[in-house]
């Protein structure tokens, strides 16, 4: 045991441990100028954010369709409009809406409706192209994206328990040689009982897998449910225009 | 007493002059009426151009309360629009005014922000050595496909930026603490959009419409698609 007097001590301790502690707790109010500063930048945030944007009024309020005529007759861009061009130009739109049923496909919520004029006759789920790729590894290398086509359609003819003749991208698909015999490619039952054709070998038929209704499954061709499929086949004649977005 | 030619023949000037001349509330009915039938055709002729084009596009019927996805003048969805207001740009409470007449154009180039993403994947064919079965894939549905958005943006080229809003009244509430974090990111997304897209951004037309149709709207709007709004025929 090491024994220290108090001499010993004092000279081996640094001098500043030797000073007192002393705890200085100052309150001290906020002056004047941060007493400002705070508040004014606070406002001018929540000023920024909430008069930085857009500015909304009903609609009605932001335009008034009858309001000085006059100036926007000037601005029409045909003078000469009348009563006749009028008459042209709602004879000319009614020309272009289908006179009868029509039907609506879109292709990505995978619904199809048969609509008769403003009204719907049938809504019906339905499955749309897959939007796959299928790449030919060897042979010609082809490819081909399993989309329904946008656009304007007709139906072209329509059939009673239709017959698939396979394409080359379903032997692709399967991993399986193309056939050189027309006869190996023919499937029956797996269309359903109808099939409307709309052109370029797309179809509305039917399907071996109606659990998958609803979601985008095909080749391209729109499938339908049976008794869904029944209806249209019945209700929509050759000729009937069908739209597909 | 005066003479009755004396009579006779101002009477006479002022019936010649009341049938010679239409009267000025004729003529400024006669006036209104040609207004309203140039500015009825004008918009007719718009219908009649989308109608003409070859891209879908979306026409905003005010009179009727609907939004219409249409193509070559077929409706091919309609939504109805429970509220519709017009927004204009403001910068620290300064406004900018709307762009004139822009219920009267076509709108061209519409887009969707958020882009819709739609991954494209590719089909594996099976190795016809291999005699195991494949395993079967249920492709997803189109809302597990392409998630949507409640509000999402079309911005058109020009300025235009159509804001489409989808009302949920079925759904459970968020809290206070929703609601202000929906209500933070609007604003904070409306001020960076007049900070920095005051180009593109002139204005915006939020339509609110019901939370299920913004939803199959946004999957299924093509694009680029073309917008116009159509008032209905001005009282002639």
């Amino acid at each position: 045991m090491t024994m220290y007097d108090s001499d010993d001590l004092e000279s081996n301790v640094h001098p500043l441990a030797m000073q007192p502690v002393r705890t200085v707790v100052r309150f001290r109010l906020p002056s004047l100028r941060w007493a400002l500063v705070f508040p004014v930048a606070a406002l001018l945030a929540a000023g920024f954010l909430t008069g930085t944007g857009y500015r909304y009024r009903p609609f009605a309020v932001m335009v008034s369709p009858n309001e000085d005529l006059s100036e926007q007759a000037a601005t029409t861009t045909d003078a000469r409009a009348s009563r006749g061009e009028l008459r042209r130009l709602t004879a000319s739109l009614s020309q272009r809406v289908p006179r009868g049923r029509y039907i609506v496909i879109d292709r990505t919520n995978n619904k199809l409706y048969l609509r008769q004029d403003d009204k719907v006759v049938l809504e019906a789920s339905c499955s749309a192209g897959s939007g796959l790729v299928l790449r030919e590894e060897s042979g010609k290398k082809r490819s081909w994206i399993f989309d329904t086509p946008r656009g304007r359609y007709r139906v072209l003819s329509k059939t009673k328990n239709p017959v698939w003749r396979k394409p080359d991208w379903a032997f692709v698909e399967e991993g399986q040689p193309i056939p050189n015999n027309p006869a190996d490619r023919i499937e029956y039952g797996t269309l359903g009982e109808f099939a409307l054709h709309f052109g370029d070998g797309y179809m509305i038929h039917g399907t071996l897998y109606e659990r998958l209704l609803g979601r985008n499954v095909s080749h391209g061709c729109v499938r339908l449910g049976r008794d869904d499929l029944r209806v249209v086949y019945d209700r929509a004649p050759v000729g009937t225009p069908i739209y597909v977005y | 007493m005066p003479s009755t030619g004396r009579l006779v023949l101002p009477l006479a000037v002022a019936l010649l002059c009341a049938c010679g001349s239409p009267s000025p509330s004729k003529t400024t009915s006669g006036t209104a009426t040609e207004a309203s039938d140039r500015i009825a055709a004008a918009r007719l002729g718009r219908l009649l151009e989308l109608a003409e084009g070859k891209e879908f596009y979306l026409v905003y019927e005010p009179g009727s309360s609907h939004v219409r996805l249409m193509y070559q003048g077929v409706t091919l969805q309609e939504f109805a629009v429970e509220q519709a207001s017009v927004g204009v740009r403001r910068l620290l409470y300064i406004e900018h005014g709307a762009p004139k007449r822009w219920e009267d154009r076509i709108w061209d180039d519409g887009k969707l922000d958020p882009e819709r993403k739609v991954e494209r994947r590719e089909i594996i064919p099976p190795d016809p050595a291999d005699s195991e079965p494949e395993e079967v894939v249920i492709p997803p549905t189109p809302e597990e496909a392409i998630p949507s958005p409640d509000r999402f943006l079309v911005r058109f080229a020009g300025g235009l930026v159509v804001e489409i809003v989808g009302d949920f009244d079925d759904r459970a509430d968020d809290g206070l603490l929703g609601w202000s974090f929906d209500r933070l990111s609007a604003l904070v997304d409306e001020a960076s959009s007049v900070l920095f897209r005051a180009e593109t951004d002139e204005m915006r037309l939020r339509l609110v419409i019901d939370g299920q149709a913004a939803h199959r709207l946004y999957r299924s709007l093509p694009e680029p698609c073309r917008f116009a709004v159509h008032l209905s025929a001005p009282a002639g």
